[in-house]
């Protein structure tokens, strides 16, 4: 009597030992799930508008450069020139028009003219465009991105703890298809709490 | 001519699989996790293959009892009418708890066909983890990451 009230007693204990631990497992597993939508937020986060910006105004330089350059005004300054300006019109060996050349050289044109105002619109656009984001920077990405993955691994960890414990409790849980080998190949000496 | 000595050929190396190794500072066994992975795979596998197998076997069941109740209900009997219905509603009462058994049947060997397929892809990644790692692995799980 009193030995099958004792087995009784530990059956009672398995069961809420194994709840725990399958409670546990479900908050680990949420808990994870909430870090991996964290990691492609950051994974996927704009950049800075001031580094977008900065940009922005490199390729703009480059561009105006191009713009003056390819219509060569060295020409202006000789004696015999009529003070003409030309585009980049070519005429291709069937006689055909090819306009890329020169719809290229007036867009540079209208970049370098238009510069300013074309900046501020650009840049009140961004700024619609970033709200309710986090911009981060090149280095800020990385640590970021390196410190969630150091929290998924040890959370992997923790859930790769939980199922052994369950698995020698005789429960067998599935593991996530997407688990990380470096915790479901870690030796039991290495998860020092099973 | 006496030929020079030359040094003794090498001997091939077992490959024994490999026991301990340290990825990331992490430890790991990768030839007793492997192991324990296909022990789990290979136990859905074979539950799903048994509640197939008993599947199947309900089926053949089945189709004998709507044998009978179609040879029980042709059958004339002017004089048991009451007898002949009795007997009709005890083998539709049989038929329909074989058909419930097989519809359980067939939703737990689904059940263990789809733990089955997620083992094996947990499996897979881990297999091919240990070699890029360069581990020796098992005879038996060297190929399971290809197939």
């Amino acid at each position: 009597m009193i030995g099958s009230m004792r087995r009784g007693g530990a059956a009672k204990a398995d069961a809420f030992y194994i709840d725990d631990l399958l409670r546990e497992l479900d908050d680990i597993r949420g808990l994870i799930q909430h870090m991996r939508t964290s990691r492609a937020l950051a994974a996927c986060a704009p950049r800075p508008l001031a580094e977008t910006l900065a940009a922005f105004d490199a390729w703009l330089d480059v561009r105006s450069a191009e713009a003056i350059d390819r219509l060569n005004i060295h020409y202006l300054i000789e004696r015999m020139h009529n003070g003409a300006l030309e585009l980049p019109v070519l005429v291709g060996e069937d006689r055909a028009l090819s306009l890329g050349p020169a719809v290229d050289q007036l867009f540079a044109l209208f970049l370098m003219v238009n510069r300013h105002r074309l900046r501020e619109v650009i840049a009140q656009q961004l700024e619609k465009l970033m709200l309710g984001r986090n911009p981060l920077t090149d280095a800020e990405q990385r640590e970021k991105l390196a410190d969630l993955d150091r929290e998924i691994l040890a959370g992997e960890r923790s859930e790769e703890i939980t199922i052994r414990k369950l698995e020698r409790a005789g429960v067998e849980i599935a593991r996530r298809p997407d688990a990380s080998p470096l915790a479901v190949l870690a030796a039991d000496t290495d998860l020092p709490e099973i | 001519m006496p030929t020079p000595d030359l040094p003794p050929s090498p001997l091939p190396e077992p490959a024994v699989p490999t026991e301990r190794l340290i990825v990331d500072g992490i430890e790991l066994a990768p030839a007793e996790r492997l192991a324990a992975l296909a022990a789990i795979r290979d136990r859905h596998r074979a539950q799903q293959r048994f509640c197939s197998d008993r599947a199947a076997d309900l089926r053949e069941r089945i189709v004998d009892k709507e044998r009978a109740l179609l040879v029980h209900k042709a059958a004339m009997y002017p004089t048991f009418k009451d007898h002949q219905d009795a007997q009709t509603a005890v083998i539709e009462g049989e038929l329909r708890q074989l058909r419930a058994a097989r519809e359980e049947a067939l939703a737990e060997a689904a059940e263990a066909g789809s733990a089955a397929g997620a083992a094996s892809l947990v499996l897979r990644a881990a297999i091919k983890f240990a070699k890029a790692n360069g581990a020796n692995l098992p005879l038996v799980l060297a190929e399971e990451d290809v197939q």
